[in-house]
């Protein structure tokens, strides 16, 4: 399970196939977020670096709920 | 550096089994499966279904747009019923994943209607006088599409570049003989070692010792020149804590060579009078992304009229032998950024599990399919199979293998915006840059001068 201070659960963590692809333009020309080379790499918004679910930092920040924000877990689609 | 072991803390559930339906590399192998083994029923209960579907006007050589009116008109139902197949498997999977399927079909129906004017321009008589590959036509056509009409945002999401080029690539499998794989691997996944040495090493030390780049940046790039592209930038993006602008980078870079080596490899082997063959080994050393090879290889193939063994220098060469490296290569830089690197304070340990997660799984699937078509066509003689079964199984997979790849080819000019590309450094740019000469020159050593008589023979 995912737990406070991973970046997985993370209010900054964006990881969702449809956000990668707009955060970083041109990235779908020759790749995709949707592939498994990907797995489950994400964006830190707050660092603007590229981390994974298990890393954690001091900055982390609880998700809102997919409901209030947009965001889901990590790697479903269309999560934030 | 801290783990989430060492905090006692649990670690996150990973994706998992959801993987099997949200990935599209699992749904290339999925899909491109079903078809094989659904095209053997039919085979074996006599149906004409699957060369029914398989249809295009590629191999008409129509001489005047009468004699193509004509081939539409007496196929109508057959493009029909193609679309709707296409459309539903594509449009139901993307949905699946996420995808918002209103948008895919409206794009997807844009996609459609453009391949099969691709095919039609392969298909006339004086096609290949005028070197009008379908695959060079298709980018070229979408580029300038892409550059010069503002097109619609909503037909985006089917411009699916590499769940095209995937599930071709699973489909390829069907007409590539597991024996090939055996005796040739070796060969390929030797070339493809040194290349990705090579040319990894050239970009990183050139830009960190002598340009100055920051080594993260370094890493994404040496991995973009000498694996796969922007995925394998990607792969390795969350292993050395990469910035965003660090896989902007890569993507520009890796996207403008790319689209140069395909409109010049090809013409370049045909000034060298390449063998299909070497041609393909060459471009698979020498290109950066799948797609992109693919473009590069059907277009050398149909120039050197032998499509079908360029394509398969080519898979040797990129997919089996190259793309291999991504999760390696991923786990050497996650051990070199969180051991030898200043201390990250985000780092997870770095496991040996790391080459399987980044392990591209459509490759599962092209090694599925060339097992059960080589299993199945083994009871065959050398004439029923050369008469009967490729006529009836593998030549219809190959021709839908086709549309996919014209379906990529297409989305990757739709998808290249010029003006959405980053301008990057001058360090970053002559760095990777003189990757791509040291990697072009090596690829066709290797594949000229040295294997060149293995590749030849293919």
């Amino acid at each position: 399970m995912m737990t406070r201070g991973c970046c997985g659960n993370c209010g900054h963590f964006a990881a969702g196939p449809h956000s990668l692809e707009s955060q970083v333009a041109g990235l779908k020309i020759l790749s995709s977020a949707f592939g498994s080379i990907r797995d489950e790499t994400g964006l830190c918004r707050m660092r603007d670096f590229f981390c994974m679910p298990d890393h954690h930092c001091p900055d982390w920040q609880e998700r809102r709920t997919a409901d209030t924000r947009g965001c889901a877990a990590p790697g479903a689609p269309g999560g934030a | 550096m801290t783990t989430n072991a060492s905090q006692g803390q649990a670690a996150p559930v990973p994706m998992g089994l959801k993987a099997l339906w949200l990935r599209e590399d699992w749904w290339a192998i999925w899909i491109g499966l079903g078809v094989v083994v659904v095209g053997i029923i039919l085979f074996l209960n006599g149906s004409t279904a699957l060369k029914l579907l398989a249809v295009n006007p590629g191999g008409l050589k129509w001489a005047n747009f009468g004699q193509l009116a004509d081939h539409f008109a007496s196929n109508a139902g057959r493009y029909a019923v193609q679309f709707l197949v296409f459309a539903s498997i594509f449009g139901v999977t993307s949905a699946i994943m996420g995808i918002n399927l209103r948008r895919f079909l409206v794009g997807f129906v844009f996609i459609y209607l453009l391949s099969v004017c691709m095919f039609a321009v392969g298909g006339w008589v004086n096609a290949a006088k005028y070197n009008l590959e379908p695959p060079l036509v298709a980018l070229v056509v979408g580029l300038v599409l892409a550059n010069t009409v503002p097109l619609s945002k909503v037909f985006e999401d089917a411009f699916r570049v590499e769940y095209y080029v995937k599930l071709g690539i699973v489909l390829l499998g069907a007409t590539f003989p597991i024996t090939l794989v055996a005796t040739a691997g070796p060969v390929a996944i030797g070339q493809a070692t040194i290349i990705s040495l090579l040319t990894a090493f050239t970009i990183y030390f050139l830009g960190t010792r002598v340009f100055g780049i920051d080594r993260r940046l370094g890493a994404v790039l040496s991995v973009g020149g000498a694996v796969c592209g922007v995925s394998a930038s990607m792969a390795i993006a969350a292993s050395v804590g990469a910035k965003r602008e660090h896989l902007y980078t890569s993507v520009t870079l890796v996207v403008v060579w790319a689209l140069i080596m395909i409109l010049v490899l090809p013409f370049v082997s045909q000034a060298l009078q390449l063998p299909a063959g070497v041609a393909g080994a060459w471009i698979g050393t020498s290109e950066f992304a799948d797609a992109a090879g693919f473009a590069a290889a059907s277009t050398y193939g149909k120039m050197a009229g032998n499509e079908e063994v360029s394509i398969r220098a080519f898979t040797l060469m990129k997919v089996i032998g190259r793309d291999l490296w991504i999760g390696i290569w991923s786990l050497v830089w996650a051990l070199i950024a969180t051991t030898r690197w200043e201390k990250q304070e985000t780092g997870a340990a770095p496991g040996i599990g790391e080459i399987w997660r980044r392990f591209p799984k459509f490759v599962i699937g092209f090694f599925v399919a060339s097992i059960i078509v080589s299993f199945f066509t083994q009871g065959y003689d050398a004439s029923t199979l050369k008469k009967v079964v490729k006529p009836a199984l593998m030549d219809p997979i190959g021709a839908l293998r086709g549309w996919t790849f014209i379906f990529c080819f297409l989305s990757i000019g739709l998808s290249t915006r010029f003006r959405e590309l980053k301008v990057v450094s001058r360090g970053a740019f002559l760095a990777f840059s003189l990757g791509v000469v040291v990697n072009v020159i090596a690829g066709w050593l290797l594949s000229v001068r040295i294997f060149g008589d293995y590749w030849a023979g293919l």
